[in-house]
């Protein structure tokens, strides 16, 4: 399908070091005491409903690359499973007043049939090319808007108001309900596509990504493969979706089964790195933090702008998404975030932690960008200190590997 | 029956007017292996300037369309110069392409704003002109982007498969190193090409600013109409995009006519679709057929 590139340094079966696995739980640990100490100190309570959004999108985005990302199948249907999910939750309230804790696994479970039964047709047919399948998801989005503002039963076009949903009352506030849930989400989602990326599933839609044919000769079961990352996939999406309908109250099916959702979703895992776990993660916390800030501001086509140089640059500069980046130059991204931070509080420009965190962000990607023969030349004069051990030894020294080329057409 | 011939009319017109904008995405996509989706921005941004050169600078739009035409060429020519030197696959045109796309139609949004605009009628008398043959009536403004569909789709046809040209072009898209070894200059045959589909978008932008009233992001609405033609068309198939943008136009003006006005958005992909299912092969063949893609 699309050749995105060599793979990341980092190899597919390594298993987690202690000192990821002690950061990644540190993170987790920070993330979930959050809703505790909610505007307590300098975090506004808006803290947690920006960071809502972050699992959303990170839940979203990670989904979409189970399928999309790995077998390299894009995929537009991101919205009809989104909104398929958000439809389970007005139904289900309205009708039997059901809990959100039952609603998600439901709104999951249809998301996912639904993506089954279209792979089985779509899958099916003999000269399915990327761009077809491309059209195909986009028609599904379309084809469920239509049904929806055409259908009473489920909404017949005039949009409907959710109410009160019913939870239990240990998750607390809506806010802090939907933080904890959407967070859990989030770390079952990553967790799954670091399971199926690390799986003998992975390496089979790796095959499928680069040589579909050679790998369905080799003995990879491809129709089996696709349709089980499109399922899972479909199943996080509407889980997530089913979640968020609780955040939006208004549903109408322009807006659920609307291009925003996987719009946002192609750009944040192409941005981030569509072959590793990680990518969709990046992808998702960066474009989305950058979007709240610049939106707040009332800055709308500024945003844009920038997503879309985000988008050229790291296309035709990456090719692979910025986490492949991270993992060649880890310490002076790292550096460049801590000089951001610094430079920001001593200036008092950052106001509030999440614009702290975009700056650092976006001094971290711009690091990423800079192209290898100009990075190379700054790193071979750098002192000894510099040198953090295993994490950026031998690995800066090897050149970007070759680009790769396309035979036919004229260049 | 004569509601259904006007039908019939009005969907033919419409279909040269999608065949124009199809031809600069199926031509690029075709034989260059480029598939440019800021061609929907370039379409947007030459109709806007078509709105302010009539509009502001009270231009005749047809004038403006000829003032605009070199500058689609030109734009044309500079995104192949820029795609060719990144060596992007298909794909990654398309990616890198919409990147582009975002940042066109922000700019078009902060310099002409989010709000509705049109070129005022005193300035363009040719909107509500019209031919009565019998009981129909023929726009003339749906007429002159018909014939101008005619025009550029059968030129590029004639360009491709009975020019010497031609000739050359489909030999350096089968293969490229061959065909440089017998003296073909790549380079400029492709800016060639990329010349003629920013034409395309110099000429859909000009008659765009003449029919509708203009918002940047309504470039969006024209994705699934564009795509529907371009793939039932032949990818680089000028006859054949041609015959598909008709097609598309009636059964979108059927639609809208006899079923249901909501529902003829949906009927380009529905075509599609059920195309796809049962004759995978497309209405239309391809220009050249590249081993595999």
């Amino acid at each position: 399908m699309t050749s995105t590139g060599p793979l990341a340094p980092s190899p597919l079966t390594r298993r987690p070091t202690a000192i990821k696995l002690a950061a990644a739980a540190a993170v987790l640990a920070v993330l979930a005491l959050l809703p505790v100490i909610e505007g307590t100190g300098r975090n506004s309570s808006y803290l947690i409903v920006y960071l809502y959004f972050v699992f959303f999108w990170v839940t979203q985005s990670t989904s979409w690359n189970i399928f999309s990302g790995y077998a390299g199948y894009f995929s537009f249907a991101q919205g009809a499973f989104y909104g398929a999910g958000v439809y389970t939750t007005v139904l289900l309230v309205e009708h039997l007043h059901m809990s959100i804790l039952l609603i998600i696994p439901i709104g999951g479970l249809v998301a996912g049939l639904t993506a089954l039964l279209t792979g089985l047709i779509v899958f099916g047919i003999r000269s399915l090319s990327g761009e077809i399948f491309a059209l195909f998801s986009l028609s599904l989005g379309l084809g469920f808007g239509v049904l929806a503002n055409n259908v009473n039963a489920i909404d017949g076009g005039s949009g409907r108001v959710l109410g009160q949903v019913s939870y239990p009352a240990w998750l607390g506030s809506v806010n802090q309900m939907l933080y904890v849930l959407a967070l859990v989400l989030a770390v079952a989602t990553v967790f799954c596509a670091r399971a199926i990326q690390h799986s003998r599933m992975g390496y089979g839609l790796a095959a499928i990504r680069d040589d579909e044919h050679v790998g369905g000769t080799l003995g990879v079961p491809t129709l089996r493969y696709k349709l089980m990352a499109f399922s899972i996939g479909a199943m996080f999406a509407g889980a997530s979706g089913a979640l968020h309908a609780v955040l939006i109250n208004f549903v109408t099916p322009d807006a659920a089964f609307g291009q925003q959702v996987p719009f946002y979703v192609i750009v944040m895992s192409v941005i981030g790195g569509r072959r590793h776990w990680l990518g969709p993660v990046l992808g998702a916390t960066l474009i989305y933090t950058t979007n709240d800030r610049l939106t707040n501001l009332g800055m709308v086509e500024l945003n844009q702008i920038l997503v879309g140089l985000l988008l050229t640059v790291v296309v035709v500069g990456l090719r692979a998404g910025i986490v492949v980046q991270l993992f060649r130059r880890p310490a002076a991204t790292a550096v460049a975030a801590a000089v951001a931070v610094l430079i920001v509080e001593v200036t008092g420009r950052g106001g509030d932690v999440i614009t702290t965190f975009a700056w650092a962000m976006l001094s971290g990607v711009a690091i990423l960008l800079v192209p290898d023969r100009v990075y190379q030349m700054t790193v071979r004069h750098r002192p000894r200190w510099w040198r953090l051990g295993r994490l950026t030894a031998a690995r800066d020294e090897t050149a970007s590997p070759p680009k790769p080329r396309v035979s036919g057409g004229l260049r | 029956m004569s509601q259904m011939v006007q039908t019939l009319i009005t969907g033919t017109l419409v279909g040269g007017l999608y065949a124009v904008f199809s031809l600069g995405l199926t031509l690029p996509w075709g034989l260059l292996r480029v598939l440019n989706f800021a061609h929907f921005a370039y379409v947007f941004l030459f109709a806007y300037i078509t709105y302010e050169l009539a509009a502001v600078h009270h231009l005749d739009p047809l004038v403006a369309l000829a003032v605009t035409i070199p500058f689609g060429a030109l734009l044309g020519i500079v995104t192949q110069a820029l795609t060719s030197k990144a060596s992007l696959d298909t794909f990654g045109t398309l990616i890198a392409t919409f990147g582009l796309f975002l940042i066109l139609q922000a700019a078009m949004s902060l310099y002409w704003t989010n709000d509705l605009v049109r070129i005022p009628l005193t300035d363009n008398p040719y909107f509500v002109r019209a031919w009565h043959v019998g009981p129909y009536t023929i726009p003339f403004v749906y007429a002159c982007a018909f014939a101008s569909a005619v025009v550029l789709c059968v030129g590029s046809y004639f360009l491709l498969e009975r020019s010497y040209t031609g000739k050359a072009i489909r030999a350096a898209v089968q293969d490229p190193q061959i065909a440089a070894a017998f003296g073909v200059n790549r380079v400029r045959v492709s800016y060639l090409i990329a010349g003629v589909a920013g034409t395309s978008a110099a000429v859909a932008g000009g008659f765009l600013a003449m029919l509708f009233a203009l918002t940047p992001s309504g470039a969006q609405g024209w994705v699934a109409v564009v795509f529907a033609s371009v793939l039932l068309g032949g990818l680089g198939n000028p006859r054949g995009t041609l015959g598909a943008a008709i097609i598309v136009g009636v059964a979108e003006a059927m639609t809208q006519r006899y079923v249901d006005p909501t529902l003829a958005k949906l009927t380009p992909l529905a075509l599609l679709i059920v195309m796809l299912l049962v004759r995978p092969t497309g209405l239309f063949r391809p220009a050249v057929r590249i081993g595999q893609t």
